[in-house]
Formats: structure tokens, sequence, C-alpha cells
């Protein structure tokens, strides 16, 4: 029996039927996969098939925190959600922050299943043991900040946290998010599969205490890791300060920060415009996830004598890079106001701004018309045009809005005209802030992620910000970049996804004892007793069945690439001039990769790799498909 | 003596005179450990500080770069420079 960490409960909500039960969490699934990812994608390929429609009845929303939530661990107060990805037709997951996680452990719950469609519009309001569903036709419409307030207003709890879409997944825009308080679910149109149940919002508040197994381990292995983060030279000193926009800087030195939609990557410098400093200088204060001493978010506001004056937010590097170097756009008030207003209509900011870049390289080159934009001059750098197609696209309106609400993928496939060139995706998901050109290990990470091209499900920080573990690497190399890839992808997930602690600790201030480090502090709070090659081999083993639901959902080895530009264009200027990923050096990656994995040269798991990762049954799902090996 | 490009980011620019680049020149053959040791002549103290501990081992944190590779997947301090090489330190950097 589990003596802490976890609840012991899943809570199961059906929509369809209205019907609400109570599972009990069995000793073994959290042994075998810890929690956050581990649990959601373990729900979803023994509940979901592989090749259902994301939006239809049939899929289903798996929130899960993990044993450490809610507890005094630090950096631990997240939770993952999991469902098939409309954007991508794989498994989507989507990690976030904030308050809203911790609050689903003291109601007593370690995962939340939603499932089956609800008629018309409700909310889900879970308060300790009582869950209803309500209606919601009122605030259905409503933008995320008004929702919540709506919802605590209409409750009279305002201490419930609440995690809610926008008009964005209400108009089942592919690339909609879901948001608590300024935290987002993004990426991956998770939000679209909530608007697709007709579900507006989740409330959640509780009065329970997360058990503690062992506390005077927990204790001691609590403050090995508040010393390890004191001692970091990274985390408070630079990072509490910075955030996450202080690496327009690294990337813009090392030549890979993305511009124009990859076309002039390394050409022009944003660093004066949306850099470190430009970025400091609008700082007003921090605003931590719960039991965070770092505090990396920092909320911006926009002061200058702009149309954005005013605009108040968090953006983080990627939305730097997506509201900025994809678009052209070194206005960094443009950014923060852009950042705001997705979070308000519940639509990702990476997969929208890259969107609108490649819209952006369309009409540059003819392929889209000022007939089409409406008299909008799209060119880049045109941050007003920009900010203003945003609220276009969340509703899904008639003409640009439309063409760009589903991202990138879905928008070239409707251009056609060898525009998929440079739509720069990978399995649907639009690329992240480092070009993958001048970074071979993090680039063949967005090709083998089982969430497409996604820089947190396998972070080469050995290539990005040259730390040594488990030993330097060239960035420019092909060698030995899928073994470190796999990895960085099973320490992440093993450290970070299923755990649910910050990804930013393991790669600032505990890579060299991430996965020790995880074992005590899990192993102190439940009672379970994993060593560390048991944590990694939870991170093997998720990433192996997420990749067997990717079969099943129909994904190949032809799926595990890049768009053309990254395999035929070299970077043109900067420090990484010269260099690109040619098809032939994809392959020997991928190849080693495979091997690394243990799987085919089809990349398809063994069943012998997954019967020593103690999950051979799923190998069923392939061997249906009549795969071969 | 020969020209190399010294870039630096973030903390380190203000240590080596608020220069995100700049041309520094070195002795022939040099390597990366003699360039350290010419920009501690040159920057003094703080600078040391920065990127050494007291027993003169590199800060744990601090990267360097020679045209982008890492030069601890080279041949570390020892890493030869050559001539109109761009060679670039950072501080410890995280996030993203």
């Amino acid at each position: 029996m589990l003596k802490g960490g976890y609840m012991g409960k899943v809570l199961r909500v059906n929509l369809s039927t209205q019907k609400i039960r109570v599972e009990d969490l069995s000793e073994e699934i959290a042994k075998d996969f810890l929690g956050g990812a581990g649990f959601g994608i373990k729900y979803l390929s023994d509940e979901v098939p592989g090749n259902i429609d994301p939006l239809g009845e049939e899929n289903k929303l798996i929130f899960a925190p993990g044993p450490l939530s809610g507890t005094s661990a630090p950096c631990a107060s997240r939770m993952a959600l999991t469902t098939k990805s409309p954007l991508t037709g794989a498994v989507g997951m989507s990690l976030s922050g904030g308050h809203f996680p911790v609050e689903l452990k003291f109601a007593g719950y370690d995962i939340l299943i939603i499932e089956g469609k609800s008629e018309k519009p409700v909310y889900i309001n879970i308060n300790d043991d009582k869950v209803t569903i309500r209606k919601a036709e009122k605030i259905w419409g409503m933008d995320t900040v008004d929702t919540q307030l709506l919802i605590k207003h209409e409750l009279k709890e305002q201490n419930t946290r609440i995690a809610c879409i926008g008009p964005a997944g209400e108009n089942l825009s592919k690339m909609a998010s879901i948001i608590n308080e300024r935290r987002a679910f993004g990426r991956k149109g998770v939000g679209a599969v909530m608007g697709s149940k007709n579900l507006k919002a989740i409330a959640v508040r509780g009065t329970k205490v997360v058990p503690i197994a062992k506390k005077d381990e927990f204790n001691k292995a609590r403050s090995t890791m508040l010393a390890a983060m004191k001692a970091s030279p990274v985390l408070y000193p630079e990072f509490s300060k910075l955030g996450t926009p202080m690496v327009v800087d690294v990337t813009s030195a090392l030549g890979i920060f993305p511009s124009e939609n990859y076309r002039t990557t390394g050409e022009k410098d944003y660093t004066k415009g949306i850099g470190a400093e430009a970025s400091e200088a609008t700082n007003i204060a921090s605003e931590p996830c719960y039991g965070c001493p770092v505090g990396c978010s920092q909320l911006k506001l926009a002061r200058g004598n702009s149309k954005y004056t005013g605009a108040l937010s968090d953006p983080e590097y990627e939305t730097f890079y997506s509201f900025g170097g994809q678009t052209g756009v070194d206005n960094l008030d443009s950014i923060i106001a852009a950042d705001q207003i997705c979070d308000r209509l519940g639509i990702d900011t990476m997969s929208v701004g890259v969107t609108i870049g490649f819209a952006m390289e369309l009409f540059e080159n003819g392929l889209l018309t000022l007939e089409d934009t409406k008299g909008i001059d799209l060119k880049f750098g045109n941050h007003e045009a920009m900010v203003d197609l945003l609220k276009e696209i969340a509703y899904r309106r008639e003409g640009l809005g439309a063409l760009l609400c589903d991202g990138t993928k879905i928008l070239s496939e409707t251009i056609g005209r060898g525009s998929e060139k440079y739509a720069m995706h990978v399995k649907g998901l639009e690329f992240p802030a480092y070009d993958p050109r001048g970074a071979k290990a993090h680039g063949l990470n967005y090709a083998t992620s089982y969430t497409g091209a996604d820089h947190n499900r396998g972070y080469a920080f050995q290539e990005i910000f040259g730390m040594p573990i488990p030993k330097p690497y060239d960035r420019f190399t092909i060698e030995g970049k899928g073994a470190l890839t796999k990895w960085n992808q099973d320490t992440r997930c093993a450290t970070t996804d299923c755990p649910t602690m910050c990804g930013f600790l393991m790669d600032m201030a505990l890579p060299d004892i991430a996965l020790e480090n995880t074992a005590n502090m899990v192993n102190s709070v439940s009672g379970l007793n994993l060593t560390p090659d048991d944590i990694f081999k939870i991170g093997e083993r998720v990433n192996n069945i997420a990749k067997v639901f990717n079969i099943t959902a129909g994904f190949t080895r032809e799926d595990d690439t890049f768009p053309e530009r990254i395999l035929t264009e070299p970077i043109k200027e900067g420090t990484a001039k010269g260099h690109y990923i040619s098809s032939e050096d994809l392959n020997t990656m991928l190849d080693e990769y495979y091997e690394a994995r243990s799987w085919t040269l089809e990349g398809i798991p063994t069943i012998e790799k997954l019967e020593e990762l103690g999950i051979g049954y799923i190998h069923e799902k392939i061997k249906s498909l009549e795969v071969s090996e | 003596m020969i020209e190399i490009r010294l870039k630096t980011i973030l903390g380190i620019v203000n240590l080596v005179g608020g220069l995100k680049e700049q041309k520094v020149y070195i002795e022939q053959d040099a390597r990366v450990f003699d360039l350290l040791e010419i920009l501690v002549l040159k920057y003094g103290h703080e600078f040391k500080q920065k990127i050494f501990d007291d027993s003169m081992e590199i800060n744990r944190g601090i990267a360097m770069f020679i045209n982008g590779r890492n030069i601890y997947a080279l041949d570390g301090l020892k890493t030869k420079l050559c001539l109109g090489d761009e060679f670039l330190i950072f501080p410890p950097v995280g996030g993203g």
C-alpha cells in the first residue's frame, strides 16, 4: 500500500453519461510510472485507441500531477495533461505549473480522467469529495480571465483554482491551450479537446494534506535538493532575475536564434530589441509557481508610448522567439501584448507565432496575396499585423483567421505549391526556438520526440549551454547523437515529466544528480523503494509506450524527419554558418537512435525490449497492425 | 601575433570592458589557457573570479566555444586558436 505522496484515488468524469466515479490508484502503476506524464501515457495507451479522432467523443483528457506535488518539495507544482493531440494526431502531453495542479492533490486525487462529450457547455466543479457538472452556457464565449473570475463568483469561492479554455478552444483551433491563472497547458491543441467536449473549465478546491511516508528522510532529501539548487551558479544569481528570456542572448551568440521562419537565422541581431537587457527592463515582479523558491516567471509591463502600452504578461523565451525572431519582430512591447492576448484567448503562443511567421513568408513569396490578407501587408516585422491576427485566428474568422487557425501543417497543406518545404513543424507540432541545423542532438529530439518538435521532451543542454553531462559534445557533429538523444529523452521524462518536477531544475541545478535526487525525493515521500536505475527505466518505459501509441496512430519512420529547409538549406550567416542536417546525416542519427533504443530500423519497439521494460503486453497493439520487424 | 574575435554575453560583457565583441591579439599557436591568461591580465580580478575558482579550475557553468564548438569536445583548455577564430565565453546559463 502507498504510504504517502499519492492520494490513492483516480477521479473519472464521463460527460456523455454524467457519471462520476472514484477508483483506486494501484501501487503497481505508481511504482512503474511515478505520476504526471507516466500516468497520462499509461492510461491513454490502455483506454484510448491510437486511431481515433482526437476531437471525437472517444478521446480523453488525463490530468495528473506527481507524487511530490502539493508537498513542500521545491519546484514540484506541476501537472501533466495527456490526450491524443488534434494538432499532431500523436500523443499530446502538455505540462503546466502554477497553483491548479497541486489543488487536485489537495482535493484527494492523483489523476482526473475526463471522457465522453457533453451536449451543452459545462464546467466541472471539484470540491474535495463533492464533484458536480455545472452548466456553462453563460460563460461560454468568455476569455480565460473572465471565465476564472466568473466561476469564482458563481461558486462563491475565491480560493478555487481553475483551468479553462478561451475562444480558441471553443472554436476548436488545433493550437488552443488550457489556461490556469497565467500559466498554460500549451502546445498540441489540448484546448481544442476540451472544446470538443463542450467543457469550458475545471474548478478545484481541496482541503486535504498530502501525506509524507518517511518524514525524516523526506526532510533530508529536500535539504539536499535545496542545497544543490543554492549551489547552482545560475539558478538564483541569474535565472531568478532574468527568467527564460535570457536565452535570446545565448542562442543568438550560438547563431541558432531562428529568424523569419528560419529563412535568415544568424543574419540579424535581435538582442538589442528583445535580448536579456531589454527584457529585464520591463520586469515588474516574479510570479512563482506553488512552492517554488526561484520564481523564474517574470511579469512584464509594456510602458512605452504605443498601441501596446499597459499590456501586462509573462512571455517566456519561446514567446520571444515565436513573436520575435520567427516573425522578424524586435518590438518587445508587441511581444508582451501578443502573449497577454494569447493567454486571454487560450491559444498557444509558440504554435500561433510560428504559424504567423510561416504566413509572412508565404506572403513575401507571393503564395498569399493582398487579396488573401484583405489588404494586410503581412511582411516580416509587421508586429501590428501579428498582434491583430490573433483574434482573427482564435475566433476562426473567415479569411486569414480560418486559414491559420489550425497551425502550420494544415496551412501548408491548404496552400500547397511547395510551401511544405518551409512549413516548420515535425508531425504537425511547430518548431521551438532553436534552429536544429546548429544543434544536432537538439534537432534529433525534434524528429523523434513522441509529441513532435518539442524541445522539452529531450532538451540537449550539452549543446545549448555547453554542459558536460554526461560528457561534452560538439553541437555541429552527428556522432553519438542518437544515444545522447535517447539519454536526454529518458532522463527528462523520468526526472521531470513523471515526478512533475520543473524541467529547468534538471538542466541548471541538478543535471549530475537528477536521477538520484528523484529517487530520494520520491522514495521518501511515498515509501517506494526505487533506485536511480529504476527511475531511468521509468523514463524509458514511458517513451516506449508513447511510441507504440504513435505507431497505432499511423506514424512511421518517415515521420521522424524535418521540413526540407532543414535538410537542404545551410544557415547562411553567424556562428552556425554553413551547417544543416542532410538527409544522410538524419538517417545516420536515426539509425543510431533506434539502435540505442533497441528498436528495429523502422523504429518499432521489439518485443524483447518491451518485455525487458515490463510492458510486453503492449506488443499486441503493434502486432495486430502487422508491422514488419 | 594573430588576431581572434572574443565574444561574450550576459554577465561577462561588463567584465571585459562592456564589449560584446572585440579583437584580441595572441601568439601564433596560442591555446585557450594562453588566451584566458591574457584576458585575466587585461581585465583583472573580477574577470578572473568569474572564470576561475580558488584552485584556478574553470568555474562550474562557464562554457567556451571556438567557432561555435564546445572547447571541451575539442582539446579543452589546450585547444589551439587560429587566425580569425571566434572565441565565445558564456556565464552559467539555463532555461528555455
